[in-house]
């Protein structure tokens, strides 16, 4: 590779002006021929080649150069000028835009690598010139800021993140709540996890609930189109929320009201070991046409989860309540409660059916015989 | 992308077009006419499109004042070119006792569209005789206005103005600018950015944009602009100390009143220029500034101006006597302390 400086052709001038290459850029020279016009004050003048090879422009035609600048270089083959091309920061030939350098005062400069500001937070600033008291502001925002604030989400939170923002912009949610007495569930999720050494939980028995009342609601188990049409499912998919420490993921129960308590029990521990070690296949997450939403850490009382986009409702549950009430005899007995949460896309349901889905599930769950 | 004029090329441009719009102007130099075309090129082509009316003439840089002087008492407007400003002083007579007098001197207002070109100003080797600036010798004269040119005003706007104010004028040329480019666009470089004011010389205000207002207010002649803006360079970046540049177009008759809302966004101000000290342009703008801000000046007017000696060869030598970026630099960062 040999550089082509430009040389003094007057004294007098601190510049001149390249006014055209007479050899196209990337073009084979041979040996002594003219490659460019230069202007200086005085004259035009040629510049010529010192020896061959191919020539890669680095000063643009119109520009103006320095006595002594290289304008161009030759190289020895068109693979030496590629590889060069390939490994240059800088594309040839740019016309430098005035404002888009960024001057940083010494002071400032040595007070940003104080405090380990990048230059390209001092870019952000939208300034040209960046002088202390610009860092200063800038350090003192970062200072004020808790320490976490610079932490980069994970890509899973980012996901939920995105879920969750469409979601409240495209979903007009309202809530209902219920109270359900759970003491006969609990027990017959006890006895089926002693028969069938499977962990059958109230989650297992609400899951089981709600996809057994899919064809009574099948409103609340639609997605809504973009045209304003509902498409319903023939199958109750129940996707259910869970969070073992790695993210949000939402497995789902496909058709869950075919399944048995002890068979969703144990795709729900499956669920679980997979969330723990973030190993769902895509099928698994799939396909839900409702959410369960389970809050059940001791004290929990109820929570609001979010409609997911393309579903209409989700059913939450908090955590088992203990209640004494006196019973017909006028004895206090201890009663187990639940709250269960109902929210729904108001565009496509209404009040009415949300209290008739949690009005079901409490029936289901308060008499639990075919949940088994 | 169009490269940018030259000063050199806007002058000659800006004389052809005078040239050509009015039949009764004349330009007379000293071997102005074709092929030369002036010392520094000034002229080029000149006389091959007006023959008649570029008139090359032997070195007689008074009788050429008077002649230039004669033709605006006649009616006609005449551009005169010293070779060099230094031996303006030989035109100083005619200027003085004829041509500045002409306008008051005959009991009724007298047109005199004249203006005298004088390259001027060193840093470029050319010693003792041919470098000076005499800028300071031609203040105060009634109805004589100076102007100089710069990189941010169009020659030929300059120039029509001074012709259309029917008075004689003289424009100093600093040669160092000859071979520089106009600045457009509102762009200095990378950092400064400048704007043309509304004044009645025609400020060229040079900035750096964000940055508040300064700390110190320049004002130089353009042929300055250069030096003063690599100065406000280095006093921004390693000082961290704003300056802004004003490079007027007319320097006298001057109207600081006018510059007053501009100037009073700083407490200290400095002017400067390349006349040997005392009795100067920058002198003579100090004292009406310290009249109208000194309630709200944070120290003296700083005037900068060559050392009070002749203008060496040798250029390390003339390099110490003429004001230099450095000599700039230093004198803002002493007095901010």
């Amino acid at each position: 590779m040999i550089g082509i400086e430009l040389p003094t052709l007057n004294t007098n001038d601190s510049s001149y002006t390249l006014v055209e290459w007479l050899v196209p850029d990337g073009n084979s020279i041979e040996g002594e021929e003219p490659l460019a016009v230069v202007e200086t004050s005085k004259a035009s003048e040629e510049i010529e080649s010192t020896g061959s090879g191919i020539l890669h422009v680095l000063v643009g035609g119109g520009q103006e150069c320095r006595p002594g600048q290289t304008i161009a270089y030759l190289f020895e083959s068109a693979e030496e000028r590629d590889s060069y091309r390939a490994s240059a920061a800088t594309p040839a030939a740019t016309s430098a835009t005035p404002g888009a350098e960024l001057s940083i005062t010494n002071a400032a400069r040595e007070l940003a690598d104080r405090h380990g500001v990048s230059e390209d937070e001092l870019r952000g600033l939208g300034r040209t010139v960046i002088r202390t008291a610009d860092v200063e502001a800038l350090v003192r925002r970062a200072a004020s800021e808790p320490a976490t604030a610079g932490r980069q989400l994970s890509k899973r939170q980012r996901t939920v993140g995105a879920v969750v923002t469409e979601s409240m912009r495209t979903v007009p949610a309202a809530a209902a709540y219920a109270k359900v007495d759970v003491g006969q569930a609990e027990e017959l999720a006890r006895r089926l996890s002693e028969r069938t050494g499977s962990f059958v939980s109230l989650p297992v028995l609400l899951i089981k609930a709600v996809a057994r009342r899919h064809a009574a609601h099948p409103l609340m188990f639609a997605a809504l189109t973009d045209d304003g049409a509902v498409r319903e499912s023939e199958r109750a998919h129940v996707g259910v929320t869970m969070d073992a420490g790695r993210g949000l993921y939402t497995p789902v129960v496909h058709d869950a009201a075919e399944l048995s308590g002890d068979r969703i029990a144990d795709l729900l521990t499956g669920f679980r070991s997979k969330a723990f070690r973030g190993t769902f296949q895509a099928a698994e997450l799939a396909g839900a046409n409702i959410m369960v939403a389970p809050h059940t850490t001791e004290g929990m009382v109820l929570a609001t989860p979010i409609v997911f986009p393309g579903q209409t409702c989700v059913v939450s549950v908090g955590a088992v309540d203990d209640q004494v009430l006196l019973d017909a005899q006028g004895t206090p007995r201890t009663h187990r409660f639940v709250h269960l949460g109902l929210v729904y896309d108001h565009r496509v349901v209404n009040g009415r059916d949300a209290m008739a889905l949690l009005k079901d599930v409490k029936e289901e769950l308060e008499a639990p015989a075919a949940l088994g | 992308m169009t490269r940018r004029q030259r000063v050199a090329e806007n002058l000659n441009s800006a004389l052809h077009h005078l040239l050509g719009a009015h039949p009764g102007t004349y330009l007379i130099g000293e071997d102005v006419a074709d092929p030369y075309g002036g010392a520094f090129k000034v002229t080029r082509g000149l006389s091959d499109r007006f023959p008649d009316r570029v008139l090359s003439s032997p070195l007689s840089e008074g009788g050429i004042a008077g002649v230039g002087a004669g033709l605006a008492l006649a009616g006609n407007r005449s551009v005169v070119e010293m070779m060099f400003s230094d031996f303006a002083a030989l035109a100083f007579d005619p200027l003085l006792n004829f041509a500045a007098k002409s306008v008051s001197m005959y009991g009724r207002r007298v047109p005199m569209s004249m203006v005298v070109r004088c390259p001027t100003g060193g840093n470029r080797g050319y010693g003792p005789t041919h470098s000076q600036s005499l800028q300071k010798h031609f203040l105060g004269i009634p109805s004589l206005h100076l102007r100089e040119v710069s990189p941010f005003h169009d020659n030929q706007r300059v120039l029509t103005a001074m012709l259309d104010r029917e008075e004689p004028g003289v424009l100093f040329e600093d040669k160092v600018l000859y071979t520089r480019a106009m600045y457009r666009d509102g762009v200095v470089d990378d950092l400064f950015r400048y704007e043309v004011l509304a004044d009645p010389s025609e400020t060229a205000r040079v900035f750096a944009p964000d940055c508040g207002p300064p700390d110190w207010i320049l004002l130089a002649p353009g042929g300055l602009t250069e030096r003063a803006v690599t100065a406000l360079r280095t006093l921004l970046l390693e000082e961290e100390i704003t300056c802004e540049l004003l490079v007027p177009s007319q320097l006298y008759p001057f109207d600081s009143k006018a510059l007053l809302p501009v100037l009073s966004r700083a407490d200290r101000i400095c002017v400067m220029e390349d006349s040997t000290a005392d009795g100067t342009w920058g002198e003579l703008l100090a004292q009406q500034l310290h009249e109208q801000l000194w309630s709200r000046l944070a120290r003296p007017v700083l005037p900068l101006s060559a050392e009070p000696c002749i203008v060496p060869t040798a250029a390390h030598l003339e390099h110490d006597v003429l004001l230099q970026p450095s000599t700039i630099h230093r004198a803002i960062m002493e007095a901010t302390k």
